[in-house]
């Protein structure tokens, strides 16, 4: 019997939190400079084009525990270096730290990411229906990914040459359980820009968990996604940066960063299921302008306009012109004709023009009255339509 | 292949019913690193592409042995 799975015959990340791209500049590098270092990433070398295909939002998804328990319900489990999910349970919801920091920070962040949905959103968790919280950490050995499964999060301890362990960034917690609410509400397609605007949520809500729990203004904060990820010795302060996109790492090793900031800039590719982690650059850019526009804390106007657009006007398919008149719409009717100005000119700025007169748009008021659209958006979820009432107590 | 790496993946290809498995495992999660694995085994080949959401935890083992082995023998 002849069996070969040979090393070309495995490939890896299409869209891991780590973006496809530094993967693929770190398959290119000479053996001899840092050895090791191709062979780990080919293990993480995206998928070609070809394979791609249509994305059904919800599959993955799998029956939701909910809890009739009122705050966050967190459990921490321990993989123990292997595969199987979750795990041993290592902490639960008020168990006092267990000195392990991977799992502390790990139960840390799912505390900040559910406290900031909750008392600036309202949002009773992931699915606004109270879902647990639970995360793996420990999870295989030397795993260089953090994701949400879409029952849980599973943490990697990184491979410690690229990556430290993956709990230290608490805005990469908050983004990739953003995933767990884009898909609730928009669902909007892992492809292309619609893709890119699904990275852009996260990066988006994942920076304002930060930004909250540090209590910080939109001047103050440092806009970076993934701060403290890359090992010591790596040229770079994080992995994507929503100030200046493009400039949060230029090593050797790992490539620099691609993010554009302006539609000038836009990146057509195949990979990367259409560079959904590289033109998220403009959009962020678009937020983090917008921000500072508004001034104050970005969570406060910015982020409610983002995420009222996110959970209740944007459609799975939306581009980005589409986003971009959604959110100003959001803003006109959160913030009134000023507030439109402010988002509009803040996606003018990366080359987006939206052209919705904002003459027509209420004026702000305490409490918005919810809009009606003639036709509801298709909803990734079914239960999508009942959002407007899953809102935390 | 060297043994024990032979034996180790053969269980694995075994308990996985790998052949007999779908060509396309993918959760379509956000953030999961994909893989695509073929194999042949004299008269058949086949390939799976299935990623970290997978429930299936042989696959990611055999996948994860394979790139043990690889980076063994790139010393």
């Amino acid at each position: 019997m002849r069996r070969t799975a040979t090393h070309e015959q495995v490939h890896a990340p299409i869209h891991t939190i780590v973006p496809p791209h530094i993967f693929k500049h770190l398959a290119g590098l000479p053996d001899e400079h840092w050895p090791g270092l191709a062979d780990r990433a080919l293990e993480s070398m995206a998928l070609a084009a070809e394979m791609r295909a249509e994305r059904c939002a919800m599959a993955g998804v799998t029956a939701l525990r909910e809890t009739s328990a009122v705050g966050a319900q967190r459990t921490v489990f321990d993989a123990k270096h292997g595969f199987t999910l979750p795990g041993n349970v290592v902490r639960r919801e008020g168990e006092a730290s267990t000195g392990d920091e991977t799992v502390d920070e790990a139960y840390d962040a799912l505390g900040a990411t559910y406290t900031y949905f909750s008392k600036v959103h309202k949002r009773d968790s992931i699915d606004g229906r109270g879902l647990r919280l639970d995360a793996t950490v420990h999870y295989r050995r030397s795993f260089n990914n953090a994701f949400w499964n879409g029952r849980q999060m599973v943490f990697g301890d990184g491979d410690g040459e690229i990556f430290g362990r993956f709990t230290r960034s608490l805005d990469i917690i908050g983004h990739e359980l953003t995933h767990g609410v884009t898909q609730y509400e928009a669902g909007l397609d892992y492809q292309d820009q619609s893709g890119a605007l699904n990275e852009h949520m996260s990066d988006v809500f994942g920076s304002l968990v930060k930004q909250y729990s540090l209590k910080q203004t939109a001047k103050k904060a440092d806009w970076l996604i993934g701060e403290g990820l890359w090992a010591p010795g790596i040229k770079g302060k994080a992995l994507r940066s929503m100030k200046a996109p493009g400039t949060a790492y230029d090593d050797p090793r790992i490539g620099s960063d691609p993010q554009p900031a302006h539609m000038d800039d836009y990146v057509s590719t195949d990979d990367d299921n259409g560079g959904v982690h590289i033109n998220s650059g403009i959009p962020n850019h678009a937020f983090y302008l917008a921000a500072v526009a508004f001034g104050g804390r970005a969570w406060v106007k910015a982020g409610a306009v983002w995420y009222h657009a996110l959970t209740q006007t944007l459609r799975r398919d939306a581009d980005f012109a589409r986003a971009a008149a959604a959110i100003v719409d959001a803003a006109g009717a959160k913030f009134g004709k000023a507030g439109a100005v402010i988002v509009r000119e803040a996606w003018k700025k990366v080359g987006i023009e939206v052209r919705t007169s904002t003459s027509r748009l209420p004026r702000a008021k305490k409490s918005p009255k919810r809009r009606v659209r003639p036709r509801g958006p298709r909803r990734a979820n079914p239960l999508g339509a009942e959002r407007g009432h899953r809102r935390a107590s | 292949m060297p043994e024990p790496l032979r034996s180790t993946l053969s269980v694995l290809v075994e308990r996985a019913s790998f052949f007999a498995l779908a060509g396309e495992l993918r959760s379509r999660m956000p953030d999961v690193t994909q893989y695509r694995v073929r194999i042949e085994d004299d008269d058949r080949a086949h390939e799976v592409i299935f990623d970290d959401a997978c429930d299936d935890t042989t696959l990611l083992e055999l996948v994860e042995r394979v790139a043990e082995a690889t980076r063994a023998a790139a010393g």
